[in-house]
């Protein structure tokens, strides 16, 4: 596959992508003109005077028709600007983009260990359905499908920190004692590594545990689930019977029915990985990690509705953007997906 | 001289709890028997349903769970099959015995090159051969199933083959190791009747050049006339009538092979017109003779089992009446 | 004598026969037996919560705040000093008021929607799928939190929005059934023999496509419970001291690194139960309604 053929297959899912978006986003728009609540109001101040109200309201655009002001929002959307917050007035984009890699650092290390260990467990069960492996395995799944993220959180910072003392408090993303490095990354960890500081960089590891074991445990849960399924239909397929009818050995079953999962697996991973952004943001709220999770979470609670609007926009376009990179990934291991694009 | 493939009284039953948690049988193969001679072509016949491929199954050792073999033997040169510890009849799998299924094209392995998949099941069976002689090998086999540019095709996933091309690399791929046993279960189910013919004169042309005993598994009795030296007619899992075809077609001794042909102007399959009437319920058969049902000569003794009556030339029926009656 | 003799051997008795039922699916599907059995347990828990409560689960009693469990309060007081078994029992109560209107949300509004895209096909299922898709791209938990805040917490509002928001999963099911059964022979006879377009739907197509729907509620029931805890405990939505599982476990989040555990533990416990047993349920259901999947599965 040559960097044109990727190239093209790109730019085209590009442009399919743009009604989606516009669905999106005028979505997102809507949103906070659901309950009816007043935005100029809000953004004006509680001292505001009716004069005052009206200029917001005009330079806001808000005093025009609803598909007016939706192109006004959206023109200033794909200009970068996302609005202010109405409770800080620092502009949202910044707000986000800022607290960005802190979430992403959560979640790609949950997702990823969550996948290191739901595959092949789920591999692992496939291989003697209804067997005791199997059962073990599709009950613990169940149990992580049925637990809610915050409690597990809870339950972490209770055993870890307060019983056993081994973890710290669920209080950030480095120890309080501990000066945070210079901003390369927007890792911690990896920043502290960067500039050689081994006691920050200790820190900021141990901050890590707990939050990405929690996402770990709640993405594997159904990695497992789907993982088992997939590989059972892959090994009741046709090609499987006739490779057990061809003598192959063990070795080389095993290496095929790994194989022709992985795409489906890959597709899951990816799907997980964006819907999980939603739940990190549940594990950044009790563990009070400072990302763009409990920034938006506690947006939602406070009612700052133009940080909402960034918020759920930004995840969107997450989503969007995992998916594409799966649809690239898997244009990549399977020839027949080639063929078609 | 030894057979090449002997099958005595193969009972394959599904047995599975129904939702009031009785157990349930599904007597599928109630005593199966025939044999193949090496070097020679055997047609296995009957309707949809009546076993054959379950007969194949059972033999192979690919049966899964609830099916599963409760009696019989199945020789292959001398020794049980069924008996065989799974890892000996694994080496014997794709080695000394290939198969040919139907649904050529989803059998392949969708994410392996061709020439993979055919150097694949030589190293297999053949350790500490090289990647290289098994893809010139491979390609020597494409072209012997005839399939052009065998050098180029290596390299081919199986989603670019047409249904036929798909069926010859099967044929390759069950060849490759020069078996002496040849089982294809319904080899041309799906594809265009030209490609039919080809497909079945591929096959008969390589049995005969190689001494390759093989058993054709087809609802066809014009695919059994054309291509094959014996014939084995199967009714709800049990072999009615085996033999010569020529002895068998000329004087069909037992009533349901009679219903059969006549039944089968030229060259029309059985599932456009069989012959009247259902299989009898696998979940209660019938004392006797499992036909009687559907026999329009059935008398009181039919509720016996029926004797399998031998016949001149090695052709023998299981009929009460066998010898007595004529088409 | 001779009538008995004539008399044709005692069929068992029809309770006998449910139980002979009832036994060989638990034993075809342990899950779905274990997951009914859960559900029945909270069933009961929530009908005769008023009766079987030690306590009034709302009722402060400031000389026994925080007590650690013990007898006369098995699962200890909070904050308030209410009795956390009371709550715990009392909490049910709102776990299947929610679930259940919620499924029933879901199920007014997507099957029609599912029927009628499913029938009309065109640009007007076309309009729709693709709101679908885009409704897909949220995280279903921020996407629920953010309307039902934008919406304004109310319990309404909650059982509302989480309903809507779990619709397209019925339509999408409806719509599929639909295309498949449209094109099928009893349809074509239905409508040769003169049958008017709503008769068809209604009683040809609704009750095939339904079967595929209802089986997917007991899931969707356990979304609903846990999305409308994840509400309570962000403190969108229900509001303490409203015995709420959710609720609870927000109260006692504070406490669990101070060590007074079982303000959330308790409360925890009950919601991963019911989860549990509604997705076991529905696992098993699945399972059983789908013979392919369960050929698959062998």
């Amino acid at each position: 596959m040559g960097a044109a053929a990727i190239g093209r297959f790109l730019a085209r899912r590009a442009l399919l992508l743009v009604p989606l978006l516009v669905v999106v986003s005028f979505l997102c728009f809507m949103l906070v003109r659901l309950g009816g609540q007043d935005p100029v109001a809000m953004l004006a101040g509680p001292t505001a005077t009716a004069a005052e109200i009206e200029m917001v309201r005009t330079t806001l655009a808000l005093d025009q028709p609803l598909w007016a002001q939706f192109a006004v929002w959206l023109g200033n959307v794909l200009q970068g600007d996302l609005g202010r917050s109405w409770i800080s007035n620092r502009p949202v984009l910044t707000e986000l983009l800022d607290r960005m890699p802190a979430t992403l650092e959560l979640l790609l290390y949950g997702v990823g260990i969550g996948a290191l260990v739901g595959i092949p467990v789920g591999l692992k069960a496939a291989q003697k359905p209804d067997g005791a492996f199997d059962q073990v395995s599709r009950f613990l799944s169940l149990l992580g499908f049925s637990t809610p993220t915050y409690w597990l959180a809870l339950m972490a910072l209770f055993v870890f920190f307060y019983l056993l003392d081994w973890a710290p408090p669920g209080m950030g993303r480095i120890s309080l004692m501990v000066d945070p490095p210079d901003r390369i990354t927007g890792s911690y960890m990896w920043d502290a590594l960067l500039q050689g500081r081994m006691e920050a960089a200790r820190s900021a590891a141990a901050q890590l545990v707990l939050p990405v074991a929690c996402i770990a445990i709640i993405s594997a849960a159904p990695i497992i689930k789907q993982t088992r399924a997939i590989a059972l239909e892959v090994l009741s397929s046709d090609y499987v019977r006739y490779a057990r009818a061809q003598g192959l050995p063990a070795q080389d079953m095993r290496r095929m029915v790994l194989r022709n999962s992985m795409v489906p697996v890959v597709t899951f991973v990816g799907t997980e990985l964006a819907g999980l952004i939603g739940t990190t943001a549940l594990i950044e709220y009790v563990f009070a990690w400072g990302g763009v999770g409990q920034f938006g979470l506690t947006a939602i609670i406070q009612g700052d509705f133009a940080v909402v609007q960034g918020y759920v926009l930004m995840l969107a376009l997450f989503s969007v953007l995992v998916f594409l990179v799966v649809d690239l990934a898997v244009m990549l291991l399977e020839p027949r997906a080639a063929a078609r694009a | 001289m030894t057979p090449l493939l002997e099958v005595r009284d193969l009972h394959t039953h599904f047995i599975a709890r129904d939702l009031d948690n009785r157990v349930r049988v599904a007597r599928a193969l109630n005593g199966v028997s025939f044999s193949l001679a090496p070097g020679r072509i055997l047609g296995l016949v009957g309707e949809t349903g009546a076993g054959k491929s379950l007969t194949a199954l059972s033999v192979l050792g690919l049966l899964k769970p609830p099916a599963r073999v409760v009696a019989g033997q199945a020789l292959f040169e001398g020794r049980d099959l069924l008996a065989l510890p799974p890892n000996e009849l694994n080496a014997l799998r794709g080695a000394r015995i290939g198969l040919v299924v139907q649904s050529p094209k989803t059998s392949l392995d969708p994410l392996a090159r061709i020439g993979a998949q055919l150097a694949r099941v030589q190293r297999a069976h053949r350790p500490g051969l090289s990647e290289a002689a098994a893809q010139a090998r491979a390609a020597e086999m494409l072209a012997a199933v005839g399939i052009p540019d065998p050098e180029r095709r290596l390299r081919a996933w199986p989603h670019e083959l047409s249904g036929g091309m798909a069926q010859r690399v099967l044929i390759a791929l069950a060849l490759v190791n020069e078996p002496t046993l040849l089982v294809a279960d319904e080899p041309t189910t799906g594809l265009d009747v030209t490609v039919q013919a080809q497909i079945l004169d591929l096959l008969r042309g390589l049995a005969r050049a190689r001494g390759i005993g093989a058993v054709i598994i087809t609802h066809d009795l014009g695919v059994v006339a054309h291509y094959c030296d014996e014939a084995a007619v199967m009714f709800a899992g049990q072999v009615v009538e085996h033999g010569p075809v020529g002895p068998i077609f000329a004087a069909p001794a037992h009533p349901y092979t009679q219903a059969l042909i006549a039944a089968t102007p030229e060259r029309l399959q059985l599932r456009a017109r069989r012959p009247s009437g259902s299989p009898p319920n696998l979940y209660a058969l019938p004392e006797g003779c499992l036909y009687r049902d559907r026999c329009p000569r059935a008398e009181a003794r039919c509720a016996t089992p029926p004797p399998d009556v031998a016949l001149q030339g090695g052709h023998a029926a299981r009929c009460h009446f066998a010898g007595t009656i004529a088409a | 004598m001779s009538d008995l003799a004539l008399a044709p051997p005692a069929a068992p008795s029809l309770p006998v026969r449910i139980a002979a039922r009832l036994a060989g699916i638990a034993r075809r599907s342990p899950t779905l037996a274990i997951g009914a059995a859960i559900i029945l347990a909270f069933a009961i828990m929530a009908v005769f919560a008023p009766w079987i409560s030690p306590q009034d689960p709302v009722a402060a009693n400031a000389a026994r705040v925080l007590q650690p469990p013990q007898a006369g309060a098995w699962f200890g007081t909070d904050g308030n000093g209410m009795d956390v078994l009371s709550r715990v029992i009392h909490g049910s109560l709102y776990a299947f008021g929610i679930a259940i209107p919620v499924v029933i949300v879901g199920l007014l509004v997507g099957v029609p929607v599912g029927l009628w895209t499913g029938w009309r096909g065109g640009w007007a299922d076309e309009i729709v799928m693709r709101g679908f898709d885009a409704l897909r791209v949220f995280p279903s938990i921020i996407l629920a939190l953010a309307v039902v805040a934008a919406a304004g917490p109310s319990l309404l509002n909650v059982v509302l929005v989480l309903g809507l928001l779990d619709s397209p999963v019925y339509a999408r099911l409806v719509r599929a059934e639909v295309l498949a059964l449209r094109g099928g022979t009893f349809v074509e006879s239905a409508v040769a023999a003169g049958n008017p377009t709503h008769r068809i739907l209604f009683r040809h197509i609704l009750p095939n496509a339904l079967r595929g729907a209802m089986a997917q509620t007991a899931v969707r029931a356990a979304w609903a419970v846990r999305i409308s805890a994840t509400l309570a405990f962000l403190g969108v939505g229900i509001q303490p001291p409203t015995p709420e599982w959710g609720a609870m476990i927000r109260q006692g989040a504070e406490y669990m690194v101070t060590g007074e555990w079982w303000v959330a533990v308790f409360p925890g416990t009950a919601l991963i139960l019911m989860v549990l047993g509604l997705n076991m349920l529905g696992d098993g259901l699945s399972d059983l309604l789908d013979p392919r999947r369960k050929a698959a599965a062998r």
